[in-house]
């Protein structure tokens, strides 16, 4: 069963439009973002000439914003291989639209938190020796380094992500390149590596996409509880717990989730997507994000309730400097960030509306960044030996190159949109032939393809 | 967990006797002369980042007026499991066979995960290069590196004398004995309260003071394994 | 071999039905060319992919390579760091897992990219743009003039647009 002549035309209108037309609200936030980024690259290349010592990082907190950060980006970055591997996997059909929004902020925020463990380094012009290769040094990498599990993972997590979203991205670059013209033509053509449509192919797609959700699952869930284990493996007090992987995983794809909702909210308003990004895909999601916003209460109360109760008297001091001392505003910010706004908003049908979601994503995010920045720095600036206590404050070269990052990834997702199809034209039209009226009975408010015609 | 080669090395331990420690740093400013630590100044030291081998720790005990002092000189406890050393990536802290906790400047890339993971906080990091104003660079001691921005530093146990030591034990053909190795904190001590020796040998003075029933290490019940022995105050 | 026909149809259901009867009439080398998986064609080509067995394969060379790079290294360098065993299976079984995995991913994208007949010379030959017009392609290559007439006659029954007659 085929979609009608006028159906198919106005889908790929519809959905290859930003490759052809640009706004002013692209361009303005291209101008924005490219300057904030600029802002960030300065910053950098100050440290680089005059040494890390610009950050606020000192003794005792040698790490703070920029392992902060790095743990943030790399749980942002579980909202899309995993999402879509796992509605993939699942079968999910209502994933058909946001698959690709979502695979692409894994790559993007891979790409970012990435940056951090190099630019954080004291010699940042030599990361490349965390590489196993041979070198003059005579040396290799010392495999029992967390450091390393993280190198590997990242390196791995990067790469099956990159192929993840580029496999499904085939037939759609086929597309855009026989309705491109001239150079254009020629970069889609080379990008689709000469893609007709025959069913061996397709075949073989459906079937490497299958098989590479299964592999990207494990290894999601991998990465970041090898993240978590760069503080677990330590010995330091309250970052020693055996939970802190699957904590870590579930805050992940916690604020994974939140960070897809706010993409496909801006999405969808900026290239008229509406009648494609429905909202029953941010109930869904909305729904998603509940379960793991409970979930997330229930790892953060099961952890801080073992340290109180165990009375164990280095973890009870960074326990209690969070609970009521020094860092309590932040503490309780995370806290009413990551439950008290969000829960209710998505727990109350009528609330988990666009606009609710929107918000409790926008909250989520600021709490799971919070918590982050709440696991590394009390723990760090409160050691077992109180003459070393420290404290720590961020500088203004930390928080632009912080700030610069988030612009980066705006920038880098507005130039993917300009460049590729946002939302998969195949696998919507396939949508459609399957289920010709995509979910009707679950969508009282927002308007079908059906009915828009 | 554990695995020790066995060897017939010398095996490098301290021990400091608490009862005898004044507080008076002087340990302090022989480490800095000896091993070329960098002065950060007032402005970076009130940012935390004054970089010492050695500290002395100074705690309080009692409410006021029943207040009494303690005194605690902290360096790298050259634990034989070391929680620095695994963490890191490059090999730029390992562990000799010698029982010294190694830093090579030269593979450090400073992720300073080291320094996080050590419980006893004594690793201290090149936030920048540093200034030796004129004409302080001339007291430099050449047995020393002077280190680079963006590198981990701590306490090496003065590694250059333990090696002249055993040099000259080599040329000697004999053993090395106590007196042969004295690190700068030892050798300043006015009041003696630090001693330097091979753990190994049974007859060097840290092997029979080491089993001195006032004899702790620092927080031992961390299963680090600390070179460095306290002689607990007695009362 | 002469230059194959290519046959453009507006319904996907005639495609698929019009290739099922070429097929009985003995023309089996077809290629349906579509803009989305049309699984009933699929399932009568009976494609048979090896995508799996060489993900898995990828990935026990990439255990291998993982198992030498830790143990081998380790081994050679012999260093001790806090009192650890230089062969470290606990630490090393997570880079064997992630190497593992990430063979599997590479073996898998290379063979389907083989299987594909995906980014090599003269893949986009025999090709329409009609595809993405929501149309389906049926490219018939007949191996003389007269399985040839035979495809044309049957082709000429249906409602498919004809090239390269």
């Amino acid at each position: 069963m085929q979609n009608d002549k006028a159906t198919n035309e106005k889908i790929n209108d519809d959905l290859l439009r930003p490759l052809r037309q640009t706004g002013w609200a692209w361009r303005v936030t291209v101008v924005v973002c490219a300057i904030f980024l600029l802002a960030a690259v300065a910053a950098f290349a100050y440290q680089l000439q005059r040494g890390i010592g610009v950050w606020g990082i000192n003794r005792p907190v040698f790490w703070a914003f920029d392992i902060t950060n790095f743990v943030f980006w790399i749980g942002i970055s579980h909202a899309g291989t995993l999402i879509s591997a796992i509605l993939r996997v699942t079968g999910a059909e209502w994933r058909r639209p946001i698959t690709r929004c979502a695979e692409a902020i894994t790559v993007f925020a891979l790409m970012i938190g990435g940056i951090f463990p190099i630019i954080h380094l004291g010699k940042p012009m030599l990361f490349y020796w965390l590489a196993p290769y041979p070198n003059e040094r005579g040396l290799w990498p010392n495999f029992r380094s967390p450091l390393m599990w993280d190198f590997f993972a990242i390196n791995a997590y990067f790469t099956g992500s990159l192929i993840y979203l580029y496999l499904p991205l085939i037939p759609d670059l086929a597309l855009v390149r026989d309705k491109a013209t001239g150079w254009r033509k020629t970069i889609y053509a080379k990008l689709s590596l000469g893609w007709r449509g025959t069913q061996r192919q397709w075949h073989a797609l459906e079937k490497a996409v299958q098989v590479m959700a299964v592999i990207i699952i494990p290894v999601a869930v991998s990465v970041h509880t090898i993240v978590s284990w760069d503080f677990a493996m330590a010995i330091q007090p309250m970052w020693h717990s055996t939970m802190f992987g699957p904590y870590f995983v579930a805050g992940a794809i916690f604020s994974g989730i939140a960070a897809l909702i706010l993409a496909m909210a801006v999405i969808r308003k900026v290239f008229h997507l509406e009648n494609y990004l429905q909202p029953i895909h941010f109930n869904n999601l909305g729904l998603l994000l509940l379960t793991l916003s409970l979930l997330w209460f229930y790892f953060t109360f099961a952890e801080y309730l073992t340290t109180w109760y165990g009375n164990e008297p280095h973890e009870k001091v960074v326990f209690q400097s969070k609970i009521s001392g020094a860092f309590a505003p932040l503490f309780w910010t995370m806290v009413v960030c990551c439950f008290v706004i969000p829960m209710p908003i998505l727990a109350i049908k009528k609330l988990r509306s666009i606009s609710g979601t929107v918000i409790a994503s926008l909250t989520v995010l600021v709490g799971m960044w919070l918590e982050r920045f709440l696991i590394i720095v009390p723990t760090l600036s409160q050691p077992r030996l109180t003459f070393n206590w420290g404290s720590y404050r961020p500088t203004i070269f930390e928080i632009t190159i912080a700030v610069g990052t988030v612009a980066y990834f705006i920038l880098l997702y507005a130039v993917f949109t300009k460049l590729f199809p946002i939302i998969a034209v195949w696998e919507y039209k396939e949508g459609l032939t399957v289920s010709p009226l995509p979910h009707p009975h679950h969508d009282p408010a927002g308007a079908t393809i059906a009915t828009a015609e | 967990m554990s695995e020790t080669t066995p060897t017939n090395k010398p095996q490098w331990a301290m021990v400091i006797d608490l009862d005898r420690c004044t507080g008076c740093e002087a340990c302090v400013v022989a480490c800095n002369v000896e091993n070329n630590v960098a002065t950060v100044g007032a402005e970076e030291a009130a940012k935390g980042r004054t970089i010492n081998w050695i500290r002395i720790e100074r705690y309080f005990e009692g409410e006021y007026p029943d207040v009494r002092v303690k005194f605690r000189p902290v360096m790298c406890q050259h634990c034989e499991e070391a929680p620095c050393e695994p963490v890191c990536p490059v090999y730029a802290t390992y562990h000799t066979d010698e029982g010294l906790n190694a830093q090579v400047y030269n593979r450090c890339v400073g992720t300073r995960y080291c320094a996080n993971n050590c419980p006893y906080t004594v690793r201290s990091f090149n936030f920048f290069d540093h200034v030796w104003d004129a004409p302080l660079q001339k007291a430099w001691n050449p047995e020393v590196s002077v280190r680079s921005r963006g590198v981990m530093e701590k306490c090496t146990f003065c590694v250059q004398r333990i090696k002249a030591g055993e040099a000259k034990a080599k040329d000697e053909n004999r053993d090395v004995k106590d007196g042969d190795v004295t690190p700068a904190c030892v050798q300043t001590c006015p009041t003696k309260a630090m001693y330097f020796g091979n753990i190994a040998d049974p007859t060097s003075e840290v092997a029979k003071l080491s089993k001195s029933s006032r004899a702790t290490k620092l927080l031992e019940d961390l299963g680090t394994k600390p070179k460095v022995i306290y002689l607990n105050e007695g009362e | 071999m002469t230059q194959p026909i290519l046959a453009i149809f507006a319904d996907s259901q005639e495609a698929v039905a019009t290739a099922r009867a070429l097929r009985r009439a003995g023309l089996t080398r077809l290629e349906l060319l579509s803009e989305e998986p049309l699984h009933a064609a699929i399932a009568d080509e009976e494609p048979k992919s090896r995508i799996g067995i060489f993900a898995v394969l990828g990935g026990v060379l990439g255990a291998g390579a993982a198992l030498w790079l830790t143990i081998g290294t380790a081994k050679g360098l012999a260093i001790n760091t806090g009192g650890m065993p230089v062969v470290s299976g606990w630490a090393y079984g997570i880079i064997v897992f992630e190497v593992t995995m990430l063979s599997a991913i590479i073996a898998a994208l290379a063979r389907m990219i083989w299987e594909a007949g995906l980014a090599r010379p003269g893949a986009m030959q025999h090709y329409d743009a009609a595809v993405t017009d929501n149309k389906i392609v049926l490219v018939v290559n007949c191996e003389d003039e007269q399985t040839r007439q035979t495809a044309e006659q049957l082709l000429a029954d249906t409602n498919a647009e004809m090239i390269g007659k």
